[in-house]
This record gives structure tokens, C-alpha cells and sequence, in this order.
């Protein structure tokens, strides 16, 4: 990459909220705030407990953690996809909850590539523009060949996803949540499913649409090597009760690439994390 | 923008061409059988006649037995679109709560373990005019068969799709139609598959309750009529357009449902190794 | 006394013992039974009480019979059954035989009970003084009927296709509505209506010119063939259990509730009377107690009914559906 895009994308980044570990210096409102939030299910499980979470325009944040701390969970609260048992959670400073706004502009990417199987990649993607029922049929042609070009897959428009392999659906899931031009991105564990090589790609892949869209990302994931490799700052949940233990922000500059997984910086972000992550295992509590 | 992904094969049917030798040489054979242990045992025709005899009667009767399967088919078919169109509204219904479903249930299952041939009569009474009985009788039969497999269908719709058309706010016409429809439509078909045999059932069990003769006559009452008159190769050739008319709307069904589905469904993949 | 005597009265008691049982033994033999396989048209009813007494009384076994009857349920075809071997003799009526002429079944009518038909025409009380009001009337008959008097109906008295309505033997189409008319039998369906304090009538069709025989004995030409001997002395045994049991139902009756639970002595005396009202057994041919005879003259004079009411093609000889040289044997003049 030039040195000219370099520091483009170097103050571009420099204008995203920096993070020292200790605490978070921030800039504006927060997008969304999560007040201390609760959710308990009918049988006594407790999901999270006194959740608290800020999240920033440009942030790639990421919930890491282990099995039952909550962070499915929590995200499908940010979604507002999940009701909230206790705590309030506000979206552009607005409690409203963000799916009853006409105007909402969020995009949440499954586990599975959730794909309609019936519906062809063109079909899918247009999905959500279709809902919509606002726009003609040229500007939906447009806006759904963009996206595919985007992630690689425009001359896949008419296939069926049984005919695409994991990556390739992933893939078209994610351009179909780049389709409404969102500003919030949701993903639950997107590439859990991929091999290593296609989830490096789509690291990178996702590295770059954050960036050229300025995009907004909370990204859940069981990789702790994804998870310093992509993100901004790191929230590092305990389960039994699901509770938030750890915010650790990574302050390495972007693009980032196989320069950055092999220096000492993403090594000691490493180390760090895999001790947080180790004590959210155990349950212990980490000082700040 | 080239991709080096290996997609996999496009969808192939399954390839019924391949299949249709075994059947046929399977259906000669029983037949020349058949026609070999007439001739063997000496067997008069009206104990039990060959292929040959029910051939014969087929030519010679044959507009007698053509209408009688024009009748038929109409009640079969009325009564199967009559099903379709009930079972799907009822499997709607039921598919929007879990204690209906749940309450309305068993009656259903009521319905389908009773046999038709206790019902037939009280529907006879009840209604007037003979043909609507007969298509309400045929639509009873063949209405658990959709009901129960639709509304699985409309409940198996993949919960992520559904949390998809919530988060775009999708109206609950469009998340009927653009998905809870289509993602039961493989189990609509495999439903219908079985009611549409069913109907073929009911209308024939329906004539052998009501038996009325004149100009609205079936198969079922050619059988009757031709037991009376001790017309025993006809009955067989009767008998032989019923089954036919079964396998033709099966076979009807499938490719239907092949239609529909091949593209994209697993039902219809040719395994590959 | 010297040997050669000795043993020669010897061979001579011997040859006397040989020739005694010899005349023991012979008849005997020659009367060993015969097993016989009789097949119902329903279930065990006074229609059929000659069977019954000839079992009850005996009267089988004294002409050499070993004789099962079959009781046949609703749906049951004793025809097939006969002539694919499974039975000897099976009841019968006119319209069947002669459906076998046309047909090349070799179905035979040796004896016929009811000279009379018992099918009778239900309907309320007072709602149809005559056969010709019925016209127009809805009506209820069962396939059978469609093959022999319905057509006659047609043809004789006026009916119409569109009459007919959808059929089941319950009574509830019938009662439902007052202007409804029902096939039955004269001899059953008014003993099921008084038990129920109903007011139903019942019009006897053979009241109205319908000539059909009734309960007919039919058998295969095969055996008229090869066992005349045992056909006769079947018809004559039969006959003979006719004339018991309507001197004396009661040995027949036992025997009849014991195959057919649901029968009762009161319905079987309804029958009876019945049919000694209305003449349906000693009647016609059979007057002067020639019970169970037949004529050329009712056999052909009903198949040209049933041409006229085109059931029946013409160009059948209706001969081959009967023989009377068994009733002939028993009724000589």
C-alpha cells in the first residue's frame, strides 16, 4: 500500500477513539450505550448481569469470551433483536428501541450465512432494499452489484447459495448487510465456520470495507488472533453470570497486515488477552 | 471478477429417465405372470380374469369407463384443491399460536384415524346435492396429510431468517409471502403428495357409500354396478383406471414439486461422489 | 363226523358269514355322508328356516348329508364362492341367473322357496296409497336393486332416474323425510319399525306384478353334471326342512340364534307370519304344498319383463339359467 493512502488511512484513524487499556478517552456521544443491562430468561439462567458498554461511530469493537458469558447475548440486545430484563440501552441517544425506527440503519450478520435457499445471490442480497419497497428496480440492479463487487462475488449473481461453498455465502451474507449502506455492523462469530486461509481473506476483506465505509463494527468471535487482529478494543466478558470483566483497547495503526501478527505489539496484546481470557474462565475478576 | 472458489455442481435433478426400464420390465413381468396362472389354473373370467380380459374390456367398454374416470377425476381433483386451499388457511391459523395448534390438533388426528366409510354416511344425509357430498367426503380425507406438514413447514422456518426480516422491519404480509411461504413449500409438496393419492381414496370410497347412478357416475360405481351384474372383467378393468389414475397424479405430484424445488432444494440433489 | 365235513361246514359258515356282512356292510356304505357346502345370501334368518330345521331335524343327515351352512355377511359374494369351488349351493334370485346366462356363468337354479319376492317399497304411513303415487318420489334402493326391479320400475310404472338418492341400509334418510320411500323386506323392516312405535308401510312389489322368485337354490352345472344324485336328494331334504319348519319353527330357531346372536324368536315369528300373509312361500307353483317348484312358463314370462325393461338383452335362452328336473322328481305331475 502507498504512503499517501497509508497516511490517509492513518489519520482517519487517528480521528477514532484511542485506548489505553486503563481507561477509554473518548470523543462525541457514544452510538449506543448499554446501562447496566440485564437479562434474565424465565428459568433463573442469568445472560448478563449489569452489562455496561459504550460503543463509538468507527469502532471495531469486539466481545470475546467463553461459552454462556453472554455475548451472543449482548449482542442481539444491541440489535435490538433481544429484550432487556433490566438497564436501559440507548441508540444515537435515543431509548426508542432502534427496530421500530423507519430510519434505522443497522446490519447484523449471523453465524450462518442465513441465506434464503430458495433465492438466488442477486435475490438475497436485494433482500433487504426490497423490504424497504422505496427504490426502483435500476438502483436496487446498482446498489446490489456494488456490494458484490465489493466482497468479490459479482459474477455470482445468479447462482443458488447451495451451489457457493461456506466462504462464498459468507460472503454474500456480509454484502447483503453492506447493501442499506449501514452504520452500525453487527457479526456474531461470522467466520467460525471457515477454514483459516479463507478467514485471513475475509479478515482482510472486512478490514478494508470498515474503511472505506466507515463503518461501525461489533464483532463477537472465539478467536483471540482475530479479535487483536481486527478491532480497535477488545470487551472481554466472564460467564456464570454473563458480566463484562475487560476492556482492553488496541492501539495499533491501521491497514493492519502480516507485519502486525508478527510483531512484538500484537504478541504482548496477545499475551494480555489470553491471561484476561484465563481469568474469565476461572471467574475471576480483573482490575481494570 | 473471477473467483477461485470450486463451486459446487449446479443442481441436477434427480434423473427419473434412468429409472423408468426396471419399472417397466417390473410391471411386464407381473402381468405376464398374472396371465400365465389364468391360463395355468384354467381360471374362468368371472373368477378371476387375465390381463388379456381386462384388456379386452377396457376396448369394449370403453366409453362407459371413460366417463366413469371423467367423473372421477373431477371429484378427485375438486376435492384436492378444496384440501390445499383449507389445509393451508387452517395450518396459517394454527401456525400463529401454539396453544391453537396444540387444541386443534388431536381433533384433526380425529378426523384422519376415523374411517371415511363411518363419515361418508352422515355427509350424505347432511348434504343434498350428491356430487358436493361426494367432494366433501374426498376433501376430508385429504386434508390432514397438508394440514399437519404445513404447519410444521410454516414452523420451521430458520430462526435466523426470522430474526433477518425483523431487523429490516419487514411487515408480517411481506415475511408471510417472501418467507414463511417459500421456506414451506418443500414441505407443502411432500404433503400434498399424499393428499392428492388421498383424494383419489375418498372419491372412490365416497361413490361406493352413495352409489347413485344416472349420469353422474364414477368408477367406484362401475365396480359396483358391474359386481351386480357379474360383469367380473370390467370391475377389473375399472379397478385397473383407478390405479392409474393414483400413479398419474403421483407421478403428476413429484414433478410438480421437482419443478418448484430443484433449483435449490436438497430433496431434489443427485448424490455425487 | 370226519375232517373232510368238518371243513366243509367250516367254508360253508364262513361263505354265510362273508355274504351277511356283506349285506351288513354294503348299505353302509351307501350311506356314508356326503359334505355338502351351502352358502347364505346374509345372515341366519327365518328367509332361512328350511336349512336350519333340515339340520335341526335331522333331516339331512337321514338322505345322507353332512351339510354346512355358511352365513354370508353384507358385502359377501356367494356366487364367486360357488363357482370357484368353495360351495355347493348358494340362495339365489331370478335376476342373478339370468345375468349369468348372459354372462356364460354357470350358475343353476334348482328350487325356488319364495315364489313371491319379499322387497317391498317402505314408506310413512298414508303417504302413498298406490305404487303409481310414488312417482316422482325420492327413493332409496341398493346397487342390486339398479340391476332387477328398479329397471322394472322404470319401465312398468313410471319411475325415474331422478328419483334415486344415495343409499345405506339405516333408516335415517328415510325418516327425516315424510315423503321418502326405501327398498325393504316385507318379512324384517315392519318388525324393526314396530318395536320403534313407527308408522310405516311397506308396498309388496310382487303385489304389483313383479314376478321374481326369491331365495332361490342355485348350484353349477358341473355339479347337476356329475352328481345329479346329490343335488336331488339336497333339493328334496330342503324341501322337506321347509315343511318342518313351518309346521314347527322351534328346533330351526335354536339353531338359527345360535349362528346369528342378534336374531330373536319374536323376529323370526314376525316373519313367519309374514310370510304366511302374504303368500310368499306357498303360493304360485308352489300351491298344494308343491313347495319350492318352478315353472318354464314364470321363467320366461319374467325375462321378457326384463327385456321390456331392458335389464336384459334379448336373444338369451333363459332356459340355461334353470332346471327342473329336480322339482319335477319331487312334484311329478
Amino acid at each position: 500500500m502507498d504512503t499517501a493512502v497509508l497516511n490517509a488511512l492513518n489519520t482517519a484513524r487517528a480521528e477514532l477513539p484511542r485506548c489505553d487499556g486503563k481507561g477509554l478517552y473518548h470523543r462525541g456521544a457514544p452510538i449506543i450505550q448499554v446501562d447496566n443491562v440485564s437479562k434474565r430468561y424465565a428459568n433463573g439462567t442469568v445472560a448478563l448481569e449489569r452489562a455496561r458498554l459504550e460503543i463509538w461511530s468507527g469502532d471495531f469493537v469486539t466481545l470475546i469470551g467463553p461459552s454462556g458469558c453472554g455475548k451472543s447475548t449482548l449482542l442481539r440486545i444491541l440489535s435490538g433483536l433481544g429484550a432487556v430484563t433490566e438497564g436501559s440501552i440507548q441508540w444515537w441517544g435515543e431509548t426508542t428501541p432502534v427496530l421500530e425506527r423507519p430510519d434505522q440503519k443497522l446490519a447484523f450478520v449471523f453465524q450462518d450465512p442465513t441465506l434464503m435457499p430458495w433465492a438466488r445471490v442477486f435475490e438475497n442480497v436485494a433482500l433487504p432494499l426490497e423490504l424497504k419497497g422505496t427504490l426502483d428496480r435500476a438502483t436496487i440492479q446498482r446498489k446490489v452489484e456494488e456490494v458484490l463487487n465489493l466482497v468479490g462475488l459479482g459474477a455470482f449473481q445468479q447462482a443458488y447459495p447451495r451451489e457457493l461453498s461456506g466462504g462464498m455465502q459468507m460472503r454474500v451474507s456480509i454484502a447483503r448487510a453492506l447493501v442499506t449502506e449501514p452504520n452500525l455492523m453487527l457479526m456474531d462469530e461470522p467466520f467460525g465456520a471457515l477454514d483459516e486461509m479463507t478467514r485471513n481473506k475475509l479478515n482482510d476483506d472486512l478490514m478494508r470495507i470498515q474503511h472505506e465505509r466507515k463503518l461501525t463494527v461489533v464483532f463477537v468471535t472465539h478467536s483471540l488472533h482475530e479479535a487483536v487482529y481486527l478491532s480497535s478494543r477488545v470487551v472481554v466478558m466472564a460467564a456464570r453470570p454473563g458480566r463484562v470483566i475487560a476492556e482492553v483497547g488496541i492501539d495499533a495503526p491501521f491497514p493492519r497486515g502480516t507485519a502486525f501478527r508478527l510483531s512484538a505489539e500484537y504478541l504482548q496484546y496477545m499475551t494480555r488477552l489470553s491471561a484476561a481470557l484465563d481469568a474469565a474462565s476461572r471467574g475471576e475478576e480483573i482490575a481494570p | 471478477m473471477k473467483s477461485p472458489d470450486i463451486s459446487r455442481n449446479a443442481a441436477r435433478q434427480v434423473n427419473w429417465g434412468s429409472s423408468k426400464l426396471p419399472v417397466l420390465a417390473i410391471g411386464v413381468g407381473l402381468l405376464a405372470v398374472w396371465q400365465l396362472v389364468v391360463v395355468a389354473l384354467s381360471l374362468p373370467v368371472y373368477v378371476l380374469p387375465g390381463p388379456l380380459d381386462v384388456l379386452k374390456a377396457l376396448y369394449a367398454d370403453s366409453d362407459l369407463l371413460f366417463t366413469g374416470l371423467l367423473f372421477t377425476l373431477k371429484v378427485t381433483v375438486l376435492a384436492f384443491a378444496v384440501a390445499v386451499l383449507l389445509g393451508v388457511a387452517i395450518s396459517f391459523l394454527l401456525s400463529q399460536s401454539r396453544l391453537l395448534e396444540q387444541s386443534v390438533m388431536p381433533y384433526m388426528v380425529i378426523l384422519q384415524v376415523t374411517p371415511i366409510v363411518a363419515i361418508a354416511p352422515l355427509i350424505i344425509i347432511w348434504v343434498s346435492n350428491t356430487f358436493v357430498a361426494l367432494v366433501t367426503i374426498a376433501s376430508i380425507t385429504a386434508l390432514f396429510p397438508i394440514v399437519s406438514n404445513m404447519t410444521l413447514g410454516l414452523r420451521s422456518v430458520a430462526p435466523n431468517l426470522q430474526s433477518l426480516f425483523r431487523i429490516y422491519r419487514a411487515s408480517n404480509w411481506q415475511t408471510l409471502t417472501r418467507l414463511k411461504l417459500k421456506a414451506a413449500l418443500p414441505y407443502f409438496f411432500a404433503g400434498a403428495r399424499i393428499s392428492s393419492g388421498l383424494a383419489l381414496i375418498g372419491a372412490v370410497v365416497a361413490e361406493f357409500v352413495a352409489g347413485t347412478g344416472g349420469t353422474q357416475s364414477g368408477l367406484a360405481y362401475i365396480i359396483l354396478e358391474s359386481g351386480v351384474q357379474l360383469k367380473v372383467p370390467r370391475m377389473f378393468a375399472s379397478l385397473f383406471l383407478i390405479s392409474l389414475t393414483g400413479i398419474v397424479l403421483f407421478a403428476l405430484m413429484v414433478f410438480i414439486s421437482n419443478r418448484v424445488l430443484g433449483a435449490w432444494h436438497e430433496s431434489t440433489v443427485k448424490t455425487e461422489h | 363226523m370226519n375232517v373232510r365235513s368238518v371243513l366243509g361246514s367250516a367254508r360253508g359258515a364262513l361263505a354265510a358269514c362273508l355274504v351277511s356282512l356283506t349285506a351288513v356292510a354294503l348299505p353302509a356304505q351307501a350311506q356314508a355322508p356326503r359334505d355338502v357346502n351351502v352358502a347364505l345370501s346374509f345372515y341366519a334368518s327365518a328367509e332361512h328356516g328350511g336349512y336350519y330345521a333340515a339340520l335341526a331335524e335331522g333331516i339331512y343327515e337321514k338322505h345322507g348329508l353332512n351339510v354346512k351352512v355358511t352365513q354370508v355377511g353384507p358385502q359377501g359374494n356367494n356366487m364367486q364362492l360357488m363357482v370357484s369351488g368353495r360351495m355347493d349351493f348358494v340362495n339365489g334370485w331370478s335376476m342373478r341367473a339370468l345375468n349369468a346366462v348372459r354372462e356364460d356363468i354357470p350358475l343353476v337354479s334348482v328350487a325356488a322357496v319364495f315364489q313371491r319376492d319379499p322387497q317391498c317399497l317402505v314408506h310413512h304411513q298414508g303417504a302413498y296409497a298406490k305404487l303409481e303415487n310414488m312417482k316422482g318420489a325420492p327413493i332409496r334402493v341398493a346397487q342390486l336393486a339398479r340391476g332387477s326391479f328398479w329397471p322394472w320400475l322404470k319401465a312398468r310404472h313410471g319411475f325415474d332416474d331422478s328419483q334415486l338418492r344415495p343409499f345405506d341400509t339405516s333408516y335415517a334418510a328415510l325418516l327425516q323425510d315424510p315423503k321418502m320411500v326405501q327398498q325393504g323386506f316385507i318379512t324384517n323392516d315392519g318388525f324393526q319399525f314396530k318395536r320403534q312405535n313407527l308408522a310405516m308401510d311397506c308396498l309388496l312389489l310382487a303385489d304389483e306384478g313383479w314376478s321374481s322368485y326369491s331365495y332361490t337354490i342355485d348350484t353349477t352345472q358341473r355339479l347337476i353334471k356329475e352328481n345329479p344324485k346329490l343335488v336331488a336328494d339336497f333339493v328334496k331334504a330342503t324341501v322337506e326342512g321347509w315343511r318342518a319348519f313351518l309346521k314347527d319353527p322351534a328346533p330351526a330357531s335354536r339353531l338359527i340364534k345360535a349362528n346369528n346372536p342378534q336374531m330373536t324368536d319374536e323376529q323370526i315369528a314376525y316373519a313367519m307370519a309374514q310370510m304366511k300373509r302374504y303368500g310368499l312361500v306357498e303360493s304360485v307353483d308352489a300351491s298344494g304344498g308343491r313347495i319350492g317348484n318352478m315353472s318354464d312358463a314364470r321363467w320366461t314370462a319374467f325375462y321378457q319383463e326384463m327385456v321390456a325393461a331392458k335389464a336384459l338383452p334379448p336373444g338369451l335362452d333363459p332356459r340355461k339359467a334353470y332346471d327342473l328336473q329336480f322339482v319335477k322328481q319331487l312334484y311329478p305331475q
